[in-house]
């Protein structure tokens, strides 16, 4: 069976755009034969308090995989203390470690099924001359970091677009 | 079963093609046009990870399979895109929920892929979900695998969704 409905809104409904500051990005360089090793280290890293705010990854070129981690601050020293482990050095791909970065996110009705959402933010922020270091989209939420002192003008160039509750 | 490793559910997609932009900074940005191309012609993209970084960005998109030839109808049309684009056919998204923000969850199921061989094309967490990008002729057998090791509740939903919303 087949449902059609056309919806059509002015502003894109959110559930809310939430910004978050303080926080610290992790990029780390995985090769694919490297995968249960590295993936063995970051479940041992997981086992404290550590929690991660977001993670994203993709072929930053051919064959190697560029993984992005962002957590909250405070966890900084412990993230560089543990990855500089000389035994982790050896599977461990380049680490990177940036701080602060800020964070905006947002959620919407299907916005995984829809077309146009990521344009439309994208477009916004453009056009405010606000660059962002990095974006995710899957199912319905919608992630931007951005540098210190960044996400407060994005979240108000978002608002132009995007309505919030 | 690890303790770390209990999930209400994992979905999979529908068959999909990965398009990557890679550019160097200056002058038009093929990613920001290819966005603008795929919303004007009301083609979704499920899955998104862009990173600018240094003087480099560098965009992977998922596409349906059935959007495919319209997109690139789209996209041959245009010179600043055209010159950037590759493209992977047939991958599909396996998505475990929720992940709590658990790094060793996360962990975890980065190690049973890599045990499996299982190829990682792309990465994007929800605000609930940690999706992953891979073969789509994989996708089942990685389920059955994920399954194997990550508690699910005996009422789980199908892995297959059985309707699908998409917007006209």
């Amino acid at each position: 069976m087949e449902t059609i409905a056309v919806y059509w809104e002015e502003n894109i409904k959110t559930y809310g755009i939430r910004k978050e500051t303080k926080l610290c990005l992790v990029q780390m360089d995985i090769l694919p034969v490297c995968l249960v090793e590295q993936g063995q280290q970051l479940a041992e890293l997981g086992q404290g308090e550590t929690k991660v705010r977001l993670i994203l990854a993709h072929h930053h070129e051919p064959g190697l995989l560029r993984l992005y981690m962002v957590f909250e601050n405070r966890w900084q020293g412990a993230l560089a203390e543990f990855f500089s482990r000389p035994d982790l050095q050896e599977v461990s791909g380049r680490f990177l470690l940036e701080s602060p970065v800020e964070m905006l996110n947002f959620h919407g009705p299907h916005f995984g099924d829809r077309y146009g959402i990521a344009d439309m933010a994208c477009d916004a922020l453009k056009k405010e001359n606000i660059r962002f270091m990095l974006m995710g989209c899957s199912a319905a939420s919608v992630h931007f970091i951005f540098p210190e002192k960044m996400a407060a003008r994005a979240e108000k160039a978002l608002g132009s677009v995007f309505k919030a509750p | 079963m690890n303790e770390n490793l209990r999930a209400d559910g994992i979905k999979l997609s529908l068959e999909m093609t990965l398009v990557t932009i890679r550019t160097s900074s200056g002058g038009l940005d093929p990613n920001a046009r290819f966005l603008r191309l795929m919303g004007e012609n009301r083609i979704n993209l499920p899955f998104l990870c862009s990173a600018a970084r240094d003087d480099t960005t560098v965009g992977t998109y998922c596409i349906l399979t059935e959007d495919v030839t319209r997109a690139n109808n789209v996209i041959t049309s245009d010179k600043t895109v055209m010159t950037h684009i590759e493209y992977l056919p047939s991958v599909g998204t396996i998505s475990v929920f929720p992940h709590n923000f658990n790094l060793a969850f996360f962990g975890m199921i980065l190690r049973l892929m890599g045990e499996l061989g299982a190829p990682l094309h792309g990465l994007a967490t929800s605000i609930s979900a940690l999706c992953m990008v891979t073969d789509f002729s994989l996708l089942e057998q990685i389920a059955g695998y994920l399954a194997r090791y990550v508690s699910l509740p005996g009422n789980h939903s199908p892995f297959n969704p059985d309707i699908s919303i998409k917007s006209i």
